[in-house]
């Protein structure tokens, strides 16, 4: 199985968070305000979409409201396989940094 | 908020995120598009929310094709395997698929490059769009004319008098000129008159010295690069004397790149034309007569050519109505587009050989038709093996693989096949390139570079082969019900053979066409090579006679050469066998003036008819026992006595008109004899007794050693004539080279028929071997029960043989037409008899026939105990020879 890459992280990261407000727009203003980078709205949906069908999210249809035209919000919720998976991504993370000094001080004695 | 219930953003961009989305049953991503939509609106109006939804759905665009590539890279991965497995798989199969593609592909890159080369003949001229040569038909007595080179003044005369007429240039060759530097002499073919003015039309780079001047004054010369390396060595030939012909001297005014070799005409020095005024001013003023310049106008831009053409017979009424009144004649000049002289003139007296536009198709077709073949062996056992990959096209389906997903998959594979193919053609071309261009003598290249469209173009073309091959297989195994496959195993219906028999008959059907006009072509070459020309061409050597030095020295040499041994005899004439004659209107004796008759002239001396072997059919021969000879006799050919309508030609008398010939009485008939090739019919011919005008010595040489006599021959020209060339050659050569267009053409045809037919029994091999896997279990049982291996072989081949037959008597009918169309054009043809026609069959029969068999008699003679045990979808063991083979044990 191939790495999650750093945008999917993200999007699990999100919707963990978010728990039962998890829906597109929500996660998309999440990882907005996190990164600070303005990503097409477009842009969440097919990543979310595909880690669905690998199977780390599941979708869920919520109550529709007017607001949005009559239609149902899709929520996502964290599978245990996209759970496992981010733990397993978190541990590489971790074994990187394990035993660096911090940086920011590190780059300061350098110079 | 609640404002902003109901009011939802434009269908339009709702449709397109529906086509984008619609793969995934997504409907959160509207919804959410729709609520983002609302707050927007609340928060900054109308405008700035529509603004806001597109720039979403346009930033969705990259996503979304990121996000289709993402899914089929994976299934692309698999696909790639899955090819390649097949690939590694079955060897033979896709040596067949690749050999074919990769043969046929570089067939045709071969072929258009040459067609390409074909098309591009004086395109490089900057206004060639601008320039006609000015060419003149008509018809004198009845006898009707197209000549591509005209007269003197109307060159200067248009370009002076008309003012649509931009500049003119005329051209003149000299054709073999003496050129001598200091020590180093030369006989150069490239030699030519020119105007000044030819710089003006065409576009000839000067690498040193000014068009404008180049040639404006008499005695000036321009020679090509190769030529001042020729002779001068690197240093610079500017305003250095080259003497031409030991007759003049001529100074260099400019050196100009060599002339591209897709120009019509080519030379190597140019005289100025200047020169010829000062020699003979009243020859080049005068409009009737020297019809020997080939003449170019440029016109100005927006002239319509027709608009001149109409007004050319009042000029030249003007010009020369009376003359032409007098003998009855009738001219008019037209205007021939320059790019469309090389292969759409057909004229006589062109500068050199042109082509012809119907070859230009022809070689077209070929190209089309070769890969053509090739597509089809790759779509024949494509659908013929569908039985191995009927299985994974089911297991594909079950899996949720829908049908346009598979043709994609196997539209894929094609391409594969046919990219790879194009790398191999590619090579292959490099590889015979040098080769290719020993048989069409064109320095060819391949411009992948200087052409900006030809690599795109060869990607092109390898996709358009990978959908012409793979699309028909693609749908065909795209169809395949998963529950059929899976279950019963898979059987072919009878009607998909068919149409595989149909693809194998046309390939045979091309390759026979192919071969059967191979053989005519080469049929014809020999007949015109063997024909009696009326003439005996062996053992003669000609010698030019180019200047006055060897013109005085003409007896002396003779004389000289009579002695040496092994020559039979030295004749003097104006003309030799194959350079035609000079013409002219006669007046037979009982013609009026009005019915004068054109007729080819040439002199002879008296040892011209024996030392050719030409038969008398009446009369005498001249003699120099007759010394009136000179002034007051003539022989005609017995085409002219036909003409004449004379039954007793000898004692008629017959004049030249013109003022110089006095009325001369006929001696003898001759029979006829090829004068200048089997192109041409045999015309009335006039032979006169000259003293001088001679341009060649005749020498027959008996048997004997033939290197010696040549020595020995030379050493009597230099010792008479030093410094000058011993310029010769053998007669029986020189023929056949006349029919080098013809020769090359065969070669060049008879290379690409075998390649088509290699391809069609590169098929057949597949399809043979493909028959005999599919049978094996019949052939096994057949065996069992007592069947010998030649009955079996038989019933094998009986079926292909068929095809092989059908495809013959389709191509026949073709093939006949268009050799007659092709023959139509020689004056002398070989007879197209059956003959060619049944020996071709054959030869295409038996090459089918052992292709075939091949493949039956292996499996024929298989173990039946192997055969019996054989199962469908894996390899059996006599399938493939030569190739490491594996068969799949059977699972219990």
């Amino acid at each position: 199985m191939a790495e999650l890459t750093r945008f999917e992280e993200q999007i699990l990261l999100s919707i963990w968070r978010l728990k039962d407000e998890a829906y597109g727009i929500s996660v998309y203003r999440h990882i907005r305000d996190l990164t600070g980078k303005d990503l097409a709205i477009g842009g969440i949906y097919f990543p979310l979409e595909r880690l669905v069908k690998k199977g780390f999210l599941e979708a869920q249809k919520g109550e529709p409201t007017p607001v949005r035209g009559g239609q149902s919000k899709r929520y996502y919720r964290l599978t245990e396989l996209g759970a496992e998976e981010l733990i397993r991504s978190k541990k590489i993370q971790d074994a990187f940094w394990k035993g660096l000094p911090p940086l920011e001080y590190a780059m300061r004695d350098t110079q | 908020m609640s404002e902003a219930i109901g009011k939802r953003p434009s269908r339009v961009g709702i449709w397109l995120l529906g086509r984008m989305l619609s793969r995934r049953k997504n409907y959160g991503f509207f919804g959410d598009m729709e609520e983002l939509y609302a707050y927007q609106r609340e928060e900054k109006g109308r405008v700035r929310a529509d603004l806001w939804f597109w720039a979403q759905i346009l930033r969705t665009i990259p996503h979304y094709l990121l996000d289709s590539c993402y899914w089929s890279w994976i299934m692309f991965q698999n696909y790639f395997k899955v090819t390649f497995r097949s690939l590694k798989r079955h060897k033979v199969y896709s040596f067949i698929n690749f050999a074919g593609l990769a043969v046929g592909m570089a067939c045709c890159i071969l072929i258009l490059t040459y067609v390409h080369w074909e098309l591009s003949y004086d395109r490089y001229h900057e206004k060639s769009d601008r320039i006609f040569r000015l060419a003149v038909n008509g018809d004198i007595n009845d006898r009707a004319f197209n000549i591509a080179c005209i007269n003197n003044p109307p060159g200067p005369y248009l370009a002076r008098e008309w003012p649509e007429v931009e500049a003119a240039a005329r051209i003149r060759p000299r054709y073999r000129c003496a050129v001598t530097f200091e020590d180093k002499h030369f006989f150069e073919e490239g030699v030519m008159w020119a105007d000044a003015s030819i710089f003006q039309v065409f576009s000839f780079p000067l690498k040193t010295g000014v068009p404008a001047t180049a040639l404006k004054n008499p005695y000036t010369a321009v020679i090509t690069a190769s030529m001042a390396l020729k002779y001068f060595r690197g240093e610079d030939p500017i305003n250095r004397v080259l003497r031409i012909d030991d007759q003049a001297d001529y100074i260099i005014t400019a050196v100009m790149e060599d002339v591209p070799e897709n120009s019509h005409f080519a030379f190597d020095i140019l005289l100025s034309n200047e020169t010829r005024y000062v020699n003979n001013k009243a020859l080049m003023d005068r409009w009737m007569g020297d019809f020997n310049n080939y003449t170019y106008i440029l016109l100005r831009p927006g002239v319509d050519p027709a608009e001149l053409e109409a007004r050319f017979p009042a000029l030249i009424d003007r010009q020369m109505g009376k003359i032409l009144n007098a003998i009855g004649g009738n001219i008019t000049y037209i205007l021939q587009p320059l790019t469309a002289i090389h292969l759409h003139s057909r004229l006589e007296g062109e500068i050199a050989p042109v082509s012809d536009i119907a070859y230009v198709y022809i070689f077209s077709c070929v190209a089309v038709i070769i890969l053509l073949l090739a597509c089809i062996n790759f779509m024949n056992l494509a659908t013929a093996r569908s039985a191995n990959r009927a299985r994974e096209v089911g297991m594909r389906k079950v899996h949720g693989a829908v049908r346009s997903k598979l043709v994609r998959q196997f539209l894929g594979e094609s391409m594969i096949y046919s990219y790879a193919s194009l790398v191999l053609a590619l090579l292959l071309v490099e590889a015979v390139l040098p080769l290719f261009r020993s048989l069409s003598e064109k320095q060819l290249h391949i411009p992948y570079f200087e052409l900006g469209w030809l690599i795109p173009s060869l990607l092109g073309l390898a996709f358009l082969v990978g959908l012409a091959a793979g699309s028909y297989p693609a749908f065909y195994l795209a169809r395949f019900q998963p529950s059929h496959v899976l279950k019963s195993g898979f059987a072919e219906g009878r009607r998909k053979s068919r149409f595989r028999q149909v693809l194998v008959t046309f390939q045979f059907a091309v390759s026979t066409v192919l071969i059967i006009g191979t053989a005519v072509i080469l049929s014809q070459v020999t007949y015109m090579k063997t024909k009696s020309l009326g003439f005996d061409k062996e053992r003669v050597i000609v010698v030019r006679i180019t200047n006055d030095q060897m013109q005085d020295a003409l007896e002396p040499i003779q004389q000289e050469m009579r002695m040496v041994p092994g020559v039979l005899s030295v004749a003097k004439s104006s003309h030799v066998p194959g350079w035609g004659a000079r013409r002219n209107v006669c007046l037979p004796e009982g013609f009026s003036p009005d019915e004068s008759v054109m007729m080819g002239i040439i002199g002879v001396d008296a040892d011209f008819i024996p030392a050719l072997g030409i038969e008398l059919a009446s009369g005498r021969s001249f003699s120099n026992e007759f010394p009136s000879d000179p002034d007051k006799s003539v022989l005609i050919n017995e085409t002219a006595a036909r003409r004449f309508g004379w039954d007793e030609p000898l004692g008629k008398q017959i004049q030249e008109l013109d003022d110089r010939m006095a009325l001369k009485t006929v001696v003898g008939v001759i029979k006829d004899y090829h004068f200048i090739s089997l192109h041409n019919t045999i015309e009335p011919l006039l032979i006169t007794h000259t003293r001088d005008d001679n341009e060649a010595l005749i020498i027959k040489l008996g048997p004997g050693d033939l290197p010696a006599v040549l020595g020995n021959l030379q050493a009597k020209w230099e010792s008479i004539v030093p410094g000058l060339p011993f310029d010769h050659y053998f007669l029986d050569q020189e023929f056949a080279d006349q029919y080098r267009a013809e020769e090359r053409l065969s070669r060049i045809f008879a290379y690409f028929s075998l390649l088509a037919i290699f391809i069609a029994c590169l098929g057949l091999f597949g399809m043979a071997a493909y028959t005999a896997e599919r049978r094996t279990k019949e052939l096994g049982i057949r065996k069992v029960l007592g069947a010998s291996t030649g009955r079996l072989v038989l019933m094998l081949n009986r079926e292909l043989a068929a095809l092989v037959i059908l495809a013959n008597l389709a191509a026949w009918p073709l093939v006949y037409w268009f050799a007659r169309h092709w023959l139509e054009d020689f004056a002398y043809r070989t007879p197209l008899n059956l003959s060619i026609f049944l020996l071709c069959a054959l030869a295409v029969f038996a090459i089918g026939i052992l292709t075939v068999s091949f493949q039956s008699i292996r499996a024929a003679h298989a173990d039946p105990v192997d055969s019996l045990k054989y199962e469908e979808g894996t390899v059996p063991q006599f399938a493939y020879w030569g190739w490491p083979v594996s068969v799949q044990p059977r699972k219990a």
